[in-house]
Order: structure tokens, then C-alpha cells, then sequence
């Protein structure tokens, strides 16, 4: 598993994990039932702090988005995410407002945004499938 | 500024009212810190802070002038042997005797420690590159911080003690360090006390930190805790300003005409009140790199002190 | 500072400031003697003005020891951070030169002109010309065996004692037994200033090759060296405790250099010298004398370096390597002593060793056969007893030489450590002194009523030795409170043991008619050999030093 962290740019490092390892199973990189890394291993790789990566895995649990099997480690979980519809929109929500935010300061036109995201998803829809 | 710090309970180093001066010039006063088990904690400060002093302390190198010091619930002064027996300890400048060879150095200093493993101190002989019949004076300054890393390591220590390890070494020789860390306190119940002034490591690595200025501590306590609440907000006045804005309290302020930088340090509630009383609304709220919050710290204190 | 030779110089003389004033305290101190006694008795006003000219020129070479200590590379030679001055290298070697020369010509001079008023030298240009080339020859020495540490010791040590017997050979010109032509002063000055260039070039050439990386010959030394010293057994085995890991410790660090040096001594001077005189009983006798001093001559002051924390630097502080080591200050100071013990039981051996062979092979021991016998004679029933007993003092003595320093080498403070050696420097000159001085009423004293002057001198000396030995067992006990009490009783059961020996052999060896009752003086005196007291002290003061 490929993630970078950086302690210069003011996010706190178990973000940093959880939003790239969200990303690697949006993008089909992590497949459900795969296997995450153990924390030491994962710690050592990135040299953080265990507790940060062990922080962040339990975030991803709560989040229901990779299980914990009991003494085997951590894995993808199979199950789509459990969160309720209205936390759902509350989180897409947010990130909406700071890309129509920075749409605006760059004075793009929503039609434009709306054209590049539906780009972007046929991106994705390609990786997934290679 | 003090952050809830952990109780001295189960504190591995536990430090109290500690001072200490040497001739006329005061180099520790009223030091307070307690170091919980199974963390990494990080001391940070400028040079001439009293890191090195307060390590000496830990060692039993220095006695306790005024105040008391414990590690492990003993003093390291009067129980030198079971104390120093459980500390791993890599310094700036490892004082290695230069006539030994690499083996030497791995056999002697095993027979000090009784949960020596030979096996792991092999495994890392190899992985520093270090080759056993070569002379330590004539090794390089990273390949003599291999050196001592390596015995401050072998025997699993509950304490690994390291002072300001990484200066002036490569960056290979530093990310061994840092997994050195890494691994010591992923076992279980091992702690690190890590002091250096490259604070991007220790922002990377510490659970806990402590600040030291001019001999006093400024900060102490959780990283996240610090970081949470050290932010830099952006005020924008309506009308451009000619002199900083006075807030009560505020770490630093910067800038100019109609944008002002202010960070300040726990208070984020209370600054919408604050900017409408200026007559200014916070357009931008960003979190503070340790590097920057050390650095407003500093300075600060030096601010306060002169008025 | 316009010039650099003015700087250079400049240096040399700040960083050794006090050394300067040192000499000029014991210059301007036997000048004031010789302005104030009177004019009878200058025999032993001239000896106590000879141990303080030495002494000033001992601490003028202190002056001139231009070398700078580089502590991880374990090197000790020219100041290597000069080496990136641009200055050429014949400059930076000969600035320090012509200085000592100057400095040594100068002090000479004035001892002659302000201190020995009375007394003619003879042959003033020859001692002039000698210790101009000691300085030369002691700074060639210190820069071009900056590499072989240990052998530079050895040299620099034997070079001091063949130094002072080649100084005299001029006055054996006349002596029947050893003349010859070449001990003139007119053929010896001229070979001895031939040499000094030589010095000069060879210390140039040493300090090239050092600014200069080495050559290929330096580093084919060097090598050859390290391959010997690398032929060398090594232990492979773990160590079975702590303790015994720093003894090896301190053993690789200091132990061979008694028995190195006494063996060098051996092979390189006394050995030719026994072998050239073999047809002289009288050598023989003042050849052993030699032979058995020199291990305790040695042993004092191999022993002011071995009390420090570390032997080959004059840092007093307990270096970091070892503060952090899990041991008690008593285990280390056990280390040292048995250290020490093994190194002087190495020594002895091969001074018997050498003994044997050469009395046995070579030696005329016509002088010494008689001696012998009248000593059985006075002895019949006891003399084997009290010359093995001897000879076991003798170990202990050495031994005790090498530890007596530890008490104050390793407290960390440097007032503790040169102010002892200062005192035992300065102790027997100013009893020397006080003996000058009323030498001529005690003379008196003794001539009128001899029996008297004896009696009263060992009744004095009986008193002053039982205080010690209470002060000494006072003490004792006061210093060792704080030890385990499992060294404790080891060493009180070391102390007990040497203290017998001590007391069968005053016992044995006391003359059979007691008229002045000396036994009682000699039994308090062996009370007070082996050393407790200060090694008791020895353990807080490493703790003071390590726990500052």
C-alpha cells in the first residue's frame, strides 16, 4: 500500500492516512477483503508514530469502511459503508461548498464543474476496471 | 501554557520542581514533566534550552540540586545499576573509545546488560553495514551514530534515552534513528524520550512534548492537544490599519493594511468576539506546524521579557 | 600581531602561561635563597638549587608541548587545526623550535647568572649546548610519533634517562674505568649540534606528511603496526559478569605499559650496559640497584597516570562512555586495582626473569657474593625468609605506587590532582631546604653527643609513626562506611595478609643488638604500607566526579 504523509502542510498525519486510504478503495487500488498492513509495519514505512496509524485504522473502523478480525489484522470491509443517508450528505456537503468555493474564487461557471466532475468519474470508472 | 499532562503514577520519568544552575548562570528553573509509559515523547528547545542538562538529570550524570527526579520510581543517583541497566542512551556526540573494534564494542557492552540479545544486535550489525574488525576512530560520524545507536538498542530498553541523535548526520542515517523509535515503542510498555531540534521529526514520531525556553517549560502535554489548539486565524479589517491590532493574550500578530495574521493558543472561541470588538472578521483558520508554534513561542517569551 | 611567526608565537606563549610562571616562581625563589644564606655550605644548598633548575626546565618543555589532542581519532601531535593557516610548513615547525631554544638558552643563562653565584659549573657551553638539543630532540619526538602512542611514552621516557646519563659523560672523561677520547667536550659538541639539524628536518618532514595526508611510508607503518597488534590473540569469549568486562577494559586501555616500559628499559639500556661493564663487580652492585628501583620509579609515575579516569588524557572527568555504564563506582575502582595488581605481578616477573639470566650468565657478582655472605652472616637462621619477603614488599610497594594516585585522580578536580602532585614534589625540596639551612647546628647537635642525636630522632620518629597509624586506622574506617560490605571484607582480608608480611620481614630483618630500639619503629612503619585509607576515598571521589 502506497501512501505518503507530510507533516508540513498543517493536516494532522491519521487524516492524511484515512483520506488516502479511502481514496486507494475508491479507486479500486484496495480491493474489499484485502488486507491493510500492520500498524508497525505501516508506522515503520511512513516513520510515524504507531499510535497515529493506530488512530487512524480505528477512525476507518468506526467509519465502517475496513474490520478489524480479531488477532488477523485489519481488512477492507466487504460490506458497503454503513453510515446513515443524513451523515452522508452532511459529509459530501461539506466537501461541495469548499470545491463550489474555490469555483467561484477561480471564477468557473457551475455547468463547467458539473461537465469536469462527470471527466472525472469516467477517469476513475477506467481505473477501476484496468 | 500547560496541557493536562499525565499523572506520575505510571510515569516512567517523573521530574519535579527540578533547578539547577551552574556558577551564576541558571541553566534549569523550576522544571516540572512527567514522561507516561509506552509513548514517545519529544523535548524540544532552542540551543542553550537546558535539554542536554535535564538528560543529564535523567542519566544521574547531574544531581538534583533543588527538586527531585525519579525514573522508573527510583533515584538515579543513589541507584545508579538498576536505573541505568534499563535506559538505552545515544547522545550527540557518542563518546565511543575510538581503539575498540565494532566487536569488541558489541561483546563488552553486553556483558552489562542482562537482556542482551544477541541475535537482534547481529541483525542490526548488518543492517547499519557496520564491519566487525574495524576500528571506531575510524569510522564515519554517521557509521559511529550506527555505532551507538546500535548498543543503546540491542538490549531492549525500557527507556531508549536520545539526545539530539540526528544532528548534523544524512538523512539514511537519520531515518534509522527514526525507526529505531518507531520500533522501541511499538513493543509493548517501552517508552522513547527523544530531545532535537529538528521538529519535523518530532512532530512525525511524539505522542507527547515538552517545550523548553531559557530554562523554563512553555509548553508541555498530548501533541494532538497542542496542535488543536495553536491555530493562525486571519483577521480583515475594514479600514487598513497602521499598527498591529492589540489582542490580549495572542502569540504572534503580523501583517499589514487590512489583513492581519494572529495566532494565538486556545482561545478560538472567544476571537469572533474579539475581531467584531476590532472591528475585523476571521476570513481564514489553519493549523500551526510545530515549527511555527515553537518559533511563536520563542519569541514571545522573549518579548514578555523585555516589557 | 603583524606577522604570523608573531602570532604563532604569541599562541604558544598565552596557552602556556602558567608554565611560565611557574619557572619564574622557582627562579626567582633560589635567586632570594642565594642573595640571603650565607657563604659556608653550598653542598647542599647546590643540591637543592639542582632539583629546582630541573624542575624549572621540566616545566618549560610543559611550555613548549605544542601538540593539541584530537579525543575520537585518539591523537596527540602538531595542532592540526593550524595545518589550514597559510603559513608554510618549515615556519610552523621552526617557530616552535627557535622559541624553546631561545627560551631554554635564556633560562639557563639566568640560572647561572642569579642562582649559581658561588659555585662554578664546569663546563658551562657543554650543559648550554645539551639542553638546547633536548628541546629539539623532545619536540621531534612529539610530532613524529604522534601516530604510535604508547611508543612515543616509551621513548620520550627512556630518551629523559639515557638524556641525563649522556649529559655526564663528558666528566667520566677522566674517570680511568670508562675514558675515552669521544667523551670530550670538544668531539661530543660538535656531533651534538651536527644533530640538531637533523631533528629539524625530521620534524619538518613528519609534519608535512601529517598536513599532507600521510605519505605512503607513514601509512606502510602505520599498517604494519596495526597487522602486528592485529596478530595479537584476541578474546572471542563472552564476558562472564560486568566486572569482568571493564576489567578487560581498563586492562587493554592501561595495563601493558608498566610491564612494556620496564621491559624496554631493560633490553635497551641496562642490558648493553651490563653487558659492556661485565668485568666490573662494582657495576653489578649498583646495577641491581637500578634494576629493582626501576619498576617502583616506573611505578610512581606511571601511577600519577593511572589515577586518572582515563591514562592517556588529562581530562580528570569520567568520560561519558563509561559514566552510563550500569556499574557501581566500587566495581570500577576494583577494576583498576586488579589491573594494576596484574600489571606490576607481569613486571616483577620479568625483572626476576632478567635478574637470573644475567647474574647467572653474564654478570661479575664477585661484589655481590661478598655482600651476600655478610648478610648471612648477620642473618643465619632467617636470610632466605627475608629475601623472599623482600622481594614480595617490593611487588607491593609498586603496587601501592601505581594506586596511591586514585583518591585524587579521579575526583574531577583538577586543584585535588596537581595539588597532590605538587606537594610530593615540593615536600622533600623544602626538607631538603630546612636541612641546608640548619645542617650546620645539627652537625653541631651530633658531633658534641651522637648517642643523644639517635635516641631522641627515634624516639621522635617512633611517636610521629604510632599517630599515623592511628590517623591512618581512624580514617579507615571513616572512609569506608559507605563500601559493599562484601569488597570491604575482601579487602581487609588483602590488608591483614600484606600487613603480616610486612611485619614478619621488620620483625626478621631488625638487627639483633636493639640498642636504640628501633623494632618498634620499623613494626609501625609496616603497619602503615598497604594503602586502605585513600582507596575508601577513592569510591566517593568517582561518585563526586560521575554524579556532579
Amino acid at each position: 500500500m502506497q501512501i505518503q504523509v507530510s507533516v508540513s502542510d498543517g493536516v494532522p498525519i491519521y487524516h492524511q492516512i484515512i483520506s488516502q486510504v479511502r481514496y486507494l478503495i475508491a479507486a479500486g487500488r484496495l480491493q474489499p477483503g484485502e488486507e491493510l498492513p500492520p500498524i508497525r509495519v505501516l508506522a515503520e514505512q511512513l516513520t510515524v508514530n504507531p499510535n497515529t496509524v493506530a488512530r487512524a485504522y480505528l477512525e476507518l473502523e468506526r467509519a465502517g469502511i475496513v474490520t478489524k478480525r480479531h488477532g488477523s489484522g485489519t481488512y477492507v470491509s466487504e460490506a458497503r459503508s454503513s453510515i446513515s443517508q443524513k451523515e452522508k450528505t452532511k459529509i459530501l456537503a461539506k466537501r461541495i461548498d469548499a470545491l463550489l468555493t474555490e469555483a467561484r474564487h477561480l471564477d468557473v461557471d457551475l455547468s463547467e464543474v458539473i461537465k469536469l466532475m462527470r471527466e472525472r468519474e469516467q477517469v476513475m470508472d477506467e481505473e477501476v476496471t484496468k | 501554557m500547560k496541557f493536562p499532562s499525565p499523572s506520575s503514577a505510571e510515569a516512567v520519568v517523573s521530574i519535579t520542581n527540578l533547578a539547577r544552575r551552574f556558577g551564576s548562570k541558571t541553566v534549569l528553573s523550576d522544571v516540572s514533566l512527567h514522561v507516561p509509559r509506552g509513548g514517545v515523547f519529544g523535548l524540544v528547545g532552542e540551543n542553550g534550552a537546558g535539554k542536554t542538562t535535564l538528560i543529564k538529570h535523567i542519566l544521574g550524570l547531574l544531581r538534583a540540586e533543588t527538586g527531585r527526579v525519579r525514573v522508573f520510581g527510583l533515584n538515579p543517583v543513589s541507584d545508579q545499576v538498576s536505573v541505568l541497566g534499563r535506559i538505552g542512551y545515544l547522545s550527540e556526540q557518542p563518546d565511543l573509545p575510538g581503539w575498540m573494534r565494532v566487536d569488541e564494542l558489541m561483546r563488552y557492552s553486553r556483558a552489562f546488560y542482562p537482556k542482551w540479545d544477541a541475535a537482534y544486535a547481529e541483525k542490526l550489525r548488518e543492517q547499519f553495514g557496520l564491519n566487525p574488525t574495524q576500528r571506531l576512530s575510524t569510522l564515519s560520524k554517521g557509521q559511529l551514530a550506527k555505532a551507538g545507536l546500535l548498543v543503546a538498542q540491542a538490549h531492549r530498553p525500557e527507556l531508549l534515552l536520545l539526545d539530539e541523535p540526528s544532528s548534523g548526520l544524512d538523512p539514511l542515517v537519520r531515518r534509522d534513528i527514526l525507526e529505531a523509535v518507531i520500533r522501541t515503542v511499538a513493543d509493548e510498555g517501552r517508552t522513547v524520550f527523544f530531545s532535537s531540534h529538528l521538529l519535523e521529526e518530532i512532530e512525525r514520531v511524539s505522542d507527547n512534548i515538552a517545550m523548553l525556553h531559557q530554562g523554563r517549560i512553555v509548553l508541555c502535554g498530548s501533541l494532538d492537544e497542542i496542535k488543536l489548539q495553536h491555530r493562525q486565524f486571519t483577521l480583515h479589517f475594514e479600514t487598513s490599519q497602521t499598527r498591529a491590532p492589540i489582542i490580549a493574550g495572542a502569540l504572534s500578530i503580523s501583517g499589514s493594511g487590512k489583513e492581519w495574521s494572529v495566532m494565538c493558543n486556545g482561545w478560538r472561541d472567544h476571537l469572533p468576539e474579539i475581531a467584531a470588538g476590532l472591528g475585523a472578521r476571521i476570513v481564514d483558520d489553519r493549523a500551526q506546524t510545530l515549527n511555527e508554534i515553537f518559533v511563536a513561542h520563542a519569541g514571545a517569551n522573549i518579548s514578555t521579557q523585555r516589557s | 600581531m603583524h606577522s604570523p611567526v608573531a602570532a604563532l608565537a604569541w599562541e604558544i606563549w598565552k596557552r602556556g602561561r602558567r608554565s611560565v610562571w611557574l619557572v619564574l616562581i622557582c627562579l626567582a625563589f633560589c635567586a632570594f635563597i642565594n642573595l640571603v644564606i650565607p657563604d659556608t655550605n653550598h653542598a647542599l644548598f647546590s643540591a637543592v638549587f639542582g632539583i629546582a633548575m630541573v624542575l624549572s626546565v621540566v616545566f618549560l618543555m610543559g611550555l613548549l608541548n605544542c601538540t593539541e589532542a584530537n579525543p575520537t581519532k585518539e591523537w596527540n601531535g602538531f595542532p592540526y587545526r593550524i595545518f589550514t593557516l597559510p603559513v608554510p610548513t618549515w615556519k610552523l615547525v621552526a617557530v616552535p623550535m627557535v622559541l624553546g631554544l631561545v627560551t631554554i638558552e635564556l633560562l639557563y643563562l639566568a640560572w647561572i647568572k642569579l642562582v649559581w653565584t658561588h659555585s662554578q659549573i664546569d663546563r658551562p657551553l657543554w650543559y648550554a649546548v645539551i639542553l638546547g638539543a633536548y628541546v629539539l630532540y623532545y619536540q621531534t619526538t612529539l610530532w613524529s610519533l604522534a601516530d604510535f602512542r604508547i611508543l612515543r611514552t616509551i621513548v620520550l621516557s627512556i630518551g629523559g634517562v639515557s638524556g641525563i646519563l649522556v649529559a655526564v659523560l663528558p666528566a667520566l672523561e677522566k674517570v680511568n674505568a670508562v675514558s675515552s677520547l669521544w667523551f670530550s667536550e670538544e668531539r661530543l659538541i660538535p656531533i651534538v649540534l651536527g644533530t640538531l639539524p637533523v631533528a629539524f628536518v625530521t620534524a619538518w618532514a613528519s609534519v608535512a606528511g601529517q598536513r599532507h595526508g600521510g605519505g605512503c611510508r607513514q601509512n606502510w607503518l602505520k599498517l604494519l603496526v596495526e597487522w602486528l597488534t592485529d596478530l595479537l590473540p584476541r578474546r572471542t569469549r563472552d564476558f562472564k559478569s560486568p566486572a569482568a568486562a571493564q576489567f578487560w577494559f581498563e586492562w587493554r586501555r592501561a595495563g601493558l605499559l608498566l610491564p612494556v616500559c620496564v621491559g624496554f628499559a631493560l633490553l635497551v639500556v641496562i642490558g648493553p650496559l651490563s653487558w659492556r661493564f661485565r668485568t666490573d663487580p662494582q657495576f653489578t652492585v649498583i646495577a641491581l640497584g637500578w634494576v629493582v628501583g626501576l619498576p617502583l620509579i616506573l611505578g610512581f609515575l606511571i601511577g600519577k597516570g593511572f589515577a586518572k579516569p582515563d591514562l592517556f588524557s588529562t581530562n580528570l572527568s569520567v568520560p561519558q562512555f563509561l559514566a552510563v555504564r550500569p556499574l557501581t563506582a566500587t566495581e570500577f575502582i576494583v577494576a583498576k586495582l586488579k589491573v594494576a595488581a596484574l600489571s606490576v605481578f607481569i613486571t616483577w616477573i620479568l625483572v626476576v626473569l632478567f635478574m637470573t639470566l644475567w647474574l647467572s650468565v653474564w654478570a661479575d657478582s664477585l661484589e655481590l657474593q661478598k655482600m651476600l655472605y655478610q648478610f648471612r652472616m648477620f642473618h643465619p637462621n632467617s636470610w632466605r625468609e627475608i629475601l623472599a619477603l623482600s622481594f614480595v614488599a617490593l611487588m607491593i610497594l609498586t603496587w601501592r605506587l601505581m594506586v596511591n594516585g586514585l583518591w585524587t585522580g579521579l575526583s574531577g578536580r583538577r586543584m585535588y590532582y596537581f595539588g597532590s602532585i605538587g606537594l610530593q614534589v615540593l615536600v622533600p625540596l623544602l626538607a631538603l631546604l630546612a636541612c641546608a639551612i640548619w645542617s650546620g647546628s645539627i652537625d653541631h647537635l651530633l658531633q658534641r653527643n651522637p648517642e643523644l642525636g639517635k635516641s631522641i630522632a627515634v624516639q621522635v620518629l617512633g611517636w610521629c609513626l604510632a599517630l599515623l597509624v592511628i590517623a591512618k586506622l581512624w580514617v579507615a574506617v571513616f572512609s569506608w562506611r559507605n563500601i559493599a560490605p562484601r569488597h570491604a571484607r575482601q579487602y581487609l582480608l588483602m590488608w591483614i595478609a600484606s600487613t603480616l608480611c610486612f611485619l614478619t620481614l621488620a620483625i626478621l630483618a631488625s638487627p639483633p643488638f636493639d640498642v636504640y630500639r628501633q623494632t618498634h619503629v620499623y613494626l609501625l612503619a609496616a603497619l602503615l604500607l598497604f594503602p586502605i585509607a585513600r582507596l575508601g576515598f577513592a569510591a566517593s571521589s568517582l561518585e563526586g566526579n560521575r554524579h556532579r
